[in-house]
């Protein structure tokens, strides 16, 4: 990758491939594009779609694909840029930041996956996701999503108890030292 | 009830109706703190605000299922509270109706099936 912007381990890649050259996507654009809602005229009325449902499709979105542990995490890095970006966000929605203009959106997702996912396969599947689901939803067209895995999560941990009683104390692990 | 003239709270409460009552709608959205309503005769409404003015755009603010075309839904919600005005106060049929969608339901439709198109 030759995009000097390192804070985006997998799969910072735009999504099509004539968006002209944007060195450092997901830091705090200039446009103004920000702040206005995605807005539909008819002929009947209008439809506005606040930024923070476009940016809680795309967490629904992004938890739906087998192997995302977690939205956010990175907590006190760099990724407090990106969680709670959208102002009065529920919990929701961190990890999930989107700039969202008349017709396009830009969609910034950190995220734990679970190991041992292919970290690039979940990336792609999020992004792939996250596209349908916000283009089928809200007709906007969505211009890249960045995913940044933060954190891998073990399904041995604390999410154990699935198949035994969850009153049963965990045992302690094993020894690594005799 | 004053006749002739609807008030905002007569449309009100049938556009409210309409909108419960379509498919993918979870609530009407009051606001942070309920603000967003339409009051009068004592009551409110809350989710539609209904202005003066015979022709005046009616405003709904909702929560969405989680899913579904949210423009698609809008266009349902325009036919549904057009149908029902005209059915029950047609003098209010013709208003524009602005739709904002405030929020979507958190709960996840479940699991993707596979080999979906």
């Amino acid at each position: 990758m030759s995009d000097p912007s390192s804070t985006q381990p997998v799969g910072s890649s735009s999504r099509s491939a004539s968006t002209p050259s944007s060195p450092s996507s997901s830091s705090s654009s200039s446009s103004s594009a920000g702040s206005q809602m995605a807005k539909l005229q008819t002929e009947h009325g209008t439809t506005t779609i606040a930024d923070s449902v476009v940016a809680k499709i795309a967490a629904l979105a992004a938890k739906e694909v087998e192997g995302v542990a977690d939205l956010g995490g990175g907590v006190g890095s760099a990724m407090g840029s990106v969680v709670g970006r959208i102002r009065g966000s529920e919990h929701q929605t961190s990890g999930v930041g989107v700039e969202v203009g008349a017709t396009q959106a830009a969609v910034d997702v950190t995220m734990k996956v679970l190991y041992p996912a292919s970290l690039h396969q979940v990336a792609e599947a999020v992004r792939g996701n996250v596209i349908d689901r916000i283009e089928s939803m809200t007709g906007l067209e969505v211009t890249e999503v960045n995913v940044t895995v933060t954190d891998l999560s073990f399904p041995g941990g604390q999410d154990q108890g699935e198949d035994q009683e969850s009153s049963q104390p965990e045992p302690p692990p094993p020894s690594r030292v005799q | 009830m004053e006749s002739g003239a609807a008030s905002p709270i007569a449309v009100a409460r049938i556009v409210a109706t309409a909108v419960e009552t379509t498919p993918g709608i979870v609530s009407l959205h009051t606001g942070a703190v309920g603000e967003i309503a339409t009051y009068g005769g004592g009551t409110k409404v809350g989710g539609v605000v209904v202005r003066r003015g015979e022709q005046a755009p009616v405003d709904v603010h909702v929560v969405a299922t989680f899913g579904r075309s949210l423009n698609a839904l809008a266009e349902d919600i325009r036919g549904r509270v057009a149908q029902r005005l005209g059915a029950e106060l047609p003098a209010a049929a013709a208003r524009p109706v602005h739709v904002h969608v405030a929020d979507v339901s958190s709960e996840p439709s479940g699991a993707l099936t596979m080999g979906a198109p």
